[in-house]
């Protein structure tokens, strides 16, 4: 069943050099308990997107356009803000990328993670609190919570202190969770400890993830459905299996190619991607990617493409995709 | 003496915090030999850094030795050190902190050359112009600041400055990592072809497993400011022999390896109290009674292949870790 249905968002950004699109036109639905990965470059409007579902764009500087964000059928581009304050950790929660700045560094985490659960309705007991503060810090796997209450974020490994971010993220049992990097800023071996703590929460809740990131492996590993985006739209999506098998736009192929594997050949040429993503002020008129594709026809160059439905699962935004039919 | 271009002996480096000591290098031993591609494997905590500054005489060790072309660093008058620092050279994660923001592009290459007094100014201008254009930066970046140039560029920028004095030897700090993915293999290509055309030593210091083994020939992995496995980049990933780097190997997203995840995590605190015996004892899953105990050396575990791992001395370490317990 359908939880998120995004249609033709456009976010509008305001520079000193001028307004651009830097969510352009981006559709995606995302059922309860589905992971969809959300992929892109620095700048290709990934992280934007996530910041327009919740409306928690910079003021005056930013604003939604074009387009709708239901969820459960409510249109969020539409709710009051005082409604819509009510669903952000209520129905919808956020995991950002560096937990140092998400926590606050004075608090104690068992403070900050009452504050969480006293937002619960109905509102637990004032003696419940306690109890229900050490329960989540458990879920999320902090060893004997109870003993960390009084700790400060400082006093934490990074890991642990994404785990207390969840941990606050997750208490009111949100329908959808978005995070945005959530591991980049970890080391490797404690990366694989927190997305499988992610997966472990949606199989428990049934809760849907939006998981924004650069790193393309790691969505192969932890979602069912991935969206690549470039330069403010999302040029091929699909279920992973398709997509990273059989990828079909040229870009999606190109990043899978241009990735050094812990199999491929050693020493041999990497795939490269020539040239740099467009400057978002003067996108070139036709399709984004044309100017650094090696496929690129007049077609191409003079017009964007249609999203055309990929064999297997998924669309792609891709001339040549028409063509394959 | 050994032939080594860079050698460390048993270098140790601690830093007092609140009057205890943090081994941030613990007896540390390891050799570059000419045209190797050195890579240094670790997470945070591990002493890489520590290890970086050290081979670049920016630091000395508190007990040990850093060796470059058989002579001790620490030894080495101003005539010795400008020597080393004509052979020597770097470049960084963050080419934005390490180049002068008010400095032009020229001026930022040509400084190593005219520090070192390497030619007229116009023999300058020439190397610095052909070194621009062989990282494939247009001649007109010249007279660009680096605010005028995406990462990428700035990161050609930074290789550059660093080739221009021809050095021996280049220190590679995690040099793609702060790029974005479709960027990271051109500079990874542009690396791999500067160093066969220049016949360059590398010491490639990177989080990033896949990233290694494509670029280096031998690998050490280090864990708590140890070495703890060392030797041929396809013999260290084909039958790794320490369970870190095995925990290393099956956290890499995508490697399809599904091994059990190794718990637990370095925290702010490890290095100040490190565990008793085997410093990995605690998150090792093939502990056993000894490995608290007893600190293991590198043991021999393959042709110019070592192991800090019991189980290795032991000889029950055949093949892969995994069928212990």
């Amino acid at each position: 069943m359908t939880l998120l249905e995004v249609e033709n968002l456009t976010t509008r950004i305001a520079t000193r050099g001028g307004a651009f699109n830097a969510v352009d036109g981006v559709s995606f639905a995302l059922d309860r308990g589905e992971a969809l990965g959300l992929v892109g470059e620095s700048g290709s409007g990934k992280s934007m997107t996530c910041l327009s579902l919740v409306r928690l764009l910079p003021k005056r500087a930013a604003q939604i356009v074009d387009g709708s964000v239901r969820l459960d059928g409510q249109d969020l581009t539409a709710l009051p803000e005082r409604s819509l304050r009510r669903l952000r950790g209520s129905e919808i929660a956020m995991i950002l990328q560096d937990p140092l700045l998400s926590l606050n560094p004075v608090f104690t985490i068992g403070s900050q993670v009452a504050e969480a659960v006293r937002l619960e309705r109905p509102r637990p007991r004032r003696d419940e609190v306690r109890a229900r503060t050490i329960a989540e810090l458990a879920r999320v796997h902090i060893p004997s919570p109870e003993q960390r209450l009084g700790s400060y974020p400082f006093q934490f490994s990074g890991g642990m202190r994404q785990r207390v971010a969840a941990a606050i993220s997750i208490a009111r049992g949100p329908k959808l969770l978005i995070a945005d990097e959530p591991t980049t800023a970890l080391d490797v071996t404690t990366q694989r400890q927190f997305l499988d703590l992610l997966t472990e929460l949606r199989r428990e809740d049934e809760m849907a993830l939006l998981l924004v990131t650069h790193d393309l492996a790691l969505v192969r590993e932890t979602c069912d459905r991935v969206a690549i985006m470039y330069a403010g739209r999302i040029v091929e999506h699909g279920p992973v299996g398709r997509v990273f098998d059989a990828p079909s736009h040229p870009y999606t192929r190109a990043l899978l190619e241009s990735i050094p594997s812990l199999t491929g050949a050693r020493r041999a040429r990497l795939t490269q991607i020539a040239g740099e993503p467009p400057d978002m002020h003067e996108l070139p008129v036709g399709c984004r990617f044309a100017p650094r594709c090696p496929f690129a026809d007049e077609r191409g160059r003079a017009s964007y493409p249609p999203s055309f439905a990929v064999p297997g699962g998924g669309e792609a935004a891709c001339w040549l995709q028409g063509d394959r039919g | 003496m050994s032939d080594a271009l860079l050698e460390l002996r048993g270098v140790t480096r601690l830093f007092p915090v609140r009057g205890k000591p943090l081994r941030a290098l613990d007896g540390v031993s390891l050799s570059v030999e000419p045209g190797d591609a050195y890579g240094i494997a670790g997470e945070s905590g591990s002493g890489k850094s520590t290890l970086v500054r050290l081979a670049l005489l920016l630091d000395r060790p508190t007990s040990g030795a850093v060796y470059f072309r058989g002579r001790d660093l620490a030894t080495l008058d101003r005539a010795g050190r400008a020597e080393f620092r004509r052979s020597v050279q770097a470049v960084f994660q963050d080419a934005t902190a390490s180049l002068n923001p008010r400095q032009r592009v020229r001026d930022l290459v040509a400084e190593p050359l005219e520090a070192q007094r390497l030619g007229t100014r116009r023999e300058i201008d020439r190397r610095v112009r052909d070194g621009v254009v062989e990282v494939g930066l247009p001649e007109r970046a010249l007279r660009s600041f680096p605010h005028q140039l995406s990462g990428g560029q700035r990161q050609r920028v930074a290789i550059a400055r660093a080739l221009a004095i021809e050095p021996s030897l280049v220190i590679l700090d995690e040099p793609v990592s702060a790029l974005d993915m479709s960027i990271r293999s051109q500079v990874l290509n542009l690396l791999l072809e500067l160093k066969e055309r220049h016949g360059l030593t590398y010491l490639l210091v990177a989080h990033d497993l896949a990233l290694l083994r494509h670029v280096t020939d031998r690998i050490a992995v280090m864990y708590l400011g140890r070495v703890v496995e060392d030797g041929g980049t396809d013999d260290v990933f084909a039958s790794p022999q320490h369970p870190y780097t095995e925990a290393l190997l099956a956290a890499v997203p995508g490697s399809g390896v599904e091994r059990s995840v190794v718990a637990g995590e370095v925290g702010p605190a490890s290095a100040l109290a490190l565990p008793s015996g085997c410093r990995f004892h605690p998150r090792c899953p093939h502990a056993y009674e000894r490995c608290p105990v007893d600190d293991p050396p590198l043991y021999p575990a393959g042709p110019g292949h070592v192991s800090a791992c019991h189980l290795v001395e032991a000889g029950t370490k055949r093949g892969r870790l995994a069928a212990a317990p």
